[in-house]
């Protein structure tokens, strides 16, 4: 069953002087539990087509449906509760809330949808176990190396008990070891609690992870594999 | 709502040197605004609390055409009829009848316009510590150099400024010595037993005057000599009379040191013949009936709006078409204008502090809504409202202007509650100057009270103005843009 249906989707950014076509009448369907990543040459629309699955972006033509909800026609505010509830992110640089330790960074998201703190501070907990953090939930994001960070990202990004995770290159500041082990946890994740994950990444250690590779030039889907 | 507050607060110290930049900007702005404001509203507290209980009081009882126009011939009669009313009423703590009119002073071939104050000594020195402005001790020029001569002065020079200067007491002469650089461990008992005036026994119902000590020095006058007086007396008779000089008086009040001429208020009525005989009674008159009541003097409408109401309940109770009650605030109507225009003053210098002030604390917001953009960016991607985000802001603003204002409390309260207390008395140059300008030369705090919660009202009613600024940048924030920042 998909749970994300791209129908040709267009994005052109317009600047006085030139258009840009970022991304050119893309359709794609990700299924519930799928592990995709989408790749491609710097350039070639991934993160403005994942910014877009993210509602983060607008569409310039097209429509994105959400578990069956067009996400294009939400308004801003709409959107915002709707990411809260439905979207995990993972970004690049981690973006972890800087006064907050990695225990109330998980429950953050969790305390905005109102969920009972005895319930988020469980399941922060696991989460955060899930990912190799047990031993650090009381650490402030600055005193967490980048591999360390990115985990809490990804057990934030699940804590809202999402429909699938977004991530945007989510190994491209960390090390190979932090990126094995991240992609170990996602795999895991995907496998056993049959979390969606799409990526965007040109790192071919993600893209051998991957059971789906779509991959992207010019703004347009040039080959779409599922291993 | 707990995670809210939790953030705002951690956010406070995310920068510490900025955070503690804009708190001190707040606190000496705030510190500033409420010691002026704490002096000014002390000093004029005083000025008024002075001129209102001791010299026109809260009410006064006059003959309806002596406000407009005050002449003796306006007196009104005090009688027992009166005085039972007032001593029936017990909202009125006391009163003290008065007379107040213009005379010439002469003495040889000088001649000066004064001011003849007929007054109870009793009730005056209970009421403007009247005894405390006679003057004890004269700095004659002559007994100056006779010390000079006859002791080791180390500094006779600064001791030879002070020539012709008068002092009620000893503690302002060796302040006054020691603030020129006088050396006041040595010679100070020569010059006290030397420069000291004879001591004054005043008689309660005697002809003899005091008189402001510029006044004598004008006519060439000292204690012990006589001065001739010359005015309009009651009902168009002449008033004239010659008094002995008792004593001379200093008041913190140049005006009064250049024309006032004090004398029992029965020696005063004689002068000018205020009294009527009827068959075997005399009936004496007084300009006013001066009456302080239990009533706290304040510019606050709602105090005042009190004593109106025992005014309209004498009024009612005199049943005299002849006589009216006047409040202070007519009374005093020069010094509720100075103090008005003070006020404005005050608020123009304030509303700069302010103003430069507002800059700093916009500044801080810019900078922090610069610095946080991709923070912000990442929390709208999250799910974070943008009204959370603006009330997140909010509070850490609202955090430091309470931070700011509760370190400006502990700080002043001290200050104030001293300096409220026991206020500080100036002198030299800055001592001279109030005087000329009739105020006292006193430097007193208001104690703590609403003003200084007004303060921080304002400080935080322009935090909140900024705050404006800051969410509507939230409110215009592109989620995409913030998070490539």
């Amino acid at each position: 069953m998909s749970i994300i249906e791209v129908k040709n989707v267009n994005k052109i950014y317009s600047t006085s002087e030139v258009k840009v076509h970022a991304v050119r009448g893309v359709e794609l369907n990700i299924n519930q539990g799928e592990f995709t990543a989408i790749v491609g040459p710097s350039g070639s629309g991934k993160t403005t087509l994942l910014n877009m699955i993210g509602g983060l972006d607008d569409v310039t033509d097209g429509n994105i449906f959400v578990d069956g909800t067009d996400i294009t026609q939400l308004k801003d505010s709409q959107m915002i509760d709707f990411r809260m509830k439905y979207i995990g992110f993972v970004f690049q640089a981690y973006n972890l809330i800087p006064v907050l330790t990695a225990l109330e960074n998980v429950e953050f998201i969790m305390s905005l949808q109102g969920v009972n703190k005895k319930e988020r501070r469980q399941r922060s907990i696991k989460l955060l176990e899930a990912v190799g953090l047990g031993d650090r939930i009381n650490s402030r994001p600055s005193r967490l190396s980048g591999g360390q960070q990115q985990r809490v990202a990804v057990a934030r990004a699940l804590a809202s008990k999402p429909k699938f995770v977004l991530a945007d290159e989510p190994t491209a500041n960390l090390d190979s070891v932090s990126t094995n082990t991240l992609l170990e946890i996602m795999k895991n994740l995907n496998e056993k609690e049959g979390t969606t994950f799409v990526f965007s990444t040109h790192d071919s250690r993600v893209i051998e992870k991957a059971k789906r590779v779509v991959t992207l030039e010019d703004g347009k889907i040039i080959s779409d594999v599922t291993k | 709502m707990k995670e809210i507050i939790l953030i705002a607060w951690r956010n406070l110290w995310r920068n510490k040197r900025r955070t503690l930049i804009t708190v001190s900007s707040i606190f000496f702005a705030l510190f500033y605004a409420i010691l002026m404001k704490s002096f000014q509203l002390g000093t004029y507290n005083l000025m008024l609390d002075n001129t209102v209980t001791q010299y026109t009081g809260h009410l006064q009882i006059q003959d309806k055409e002596y406000f407009d126009n005050p002449s003796v011939d306006y007196s009104i009669p005090f009688t027992d009829e009166i005085t039972n009313i007032l001593d029936r009423c017990n909202k009125i703590e006391y009163y003290f009848p008065r007379i107040q009119t213009g005379v010439l002073a002469s003495s040889g071939a000088n001649s000066k316009v004064g001011t003849v104050m007929g007054v109870n000594y009793d009730i005056e020195t209970k009421l403007t510590g009247l005894n405390n402005n006679v003057v004890k001790y004269y700095l004659d020029s002559n007994k100056i150099n006779s010390i000079i001569r006859n002791y080791d002065v180390y500094n006779a020079e600064i001791l030879l400024q002070f020539s012709e200067k008068y002092f009620n007491n000893k503690f302002d002469l060796t302040k006054e010595l020691d603030a020129a650089g006088f050396d006041t461990t040595k010679n100070m008992q020569q010059i006290f037993d030397v420069m000291q005036m004879p001591l004054v026994r005043y008689k309660k119902y005697g002809n003899d005057v005091f008189i402001g000590y510029k006044l004598s020095q004008y006519l060439e006058l000292n204690q012990g000599d006589s001065i001739i007086l010359i005015g309009q007396g009651f009902e168009g008779t002449n008033a004239v009379g010659k008094y002995k000089i008792v004593g001379l008086l200093n008041f913190p009040i140049d005006q009064m040191n250049r024309n006032m001429i004090y004398m029992p208020i029965s020696t005063a009525q004689e002068f000018l013949s205020a009294y009527r005989v009827n068959g075997y009674d005399t009936v004496y008159y007084v300009n006013f009936i001066a009456i302080n009541t239990k009533y706290q003097v304040s510019m606050r409408m709602a105090d005042y709006n009190r004593l109106l109401t025992l005014k309209t309940d004498l009024e009612n109770k005199l049943d005299n078409d002849m006589l009216t009650v006047i409040g202070w605030r007519n009374l005093n109507e020069g010094i509720i204008e100075t103090i008005q225009v003070g006020n404005s003053k005050g608020l123009i210098f304030i509303f700069i502090l302010y103003l430069v002030i507002s800059f700093g604390i916009l500044g801080t917001v810019m900078m922090l809504l610069s610095e946080r953009k991709k923070e912000f960016g990442m929390m709208l991607a999250l799910g974070m409202r943008r009204k959370i985000l603006a009330l997140i802001i909010s509070l850490e603003m609202i955090f430091m202007t309470l931070v700011s204002a509760f370190s400006v409390f502990i700080v002043t309260a001290p200050i104030l509650i001293l300096g409220s207390r026991h206020p500080y008395k100036l002198h030299g140059n800055t001592a001279e100057q109030l005087s000329k300008m009739n105020m006292e030369p006193l430097l007193k705090f208001q104690t703590i009270d609403f003003y200084i919660l007004d303060q921080v009202a304002v400080v935080l009613v322009i935090v909140l103005l900024i705050l404006i600024y800051a969410i509507v940048k939230i409110s215009k924030l592109n989620v995409i843009n913030s998070l490539k920042s």
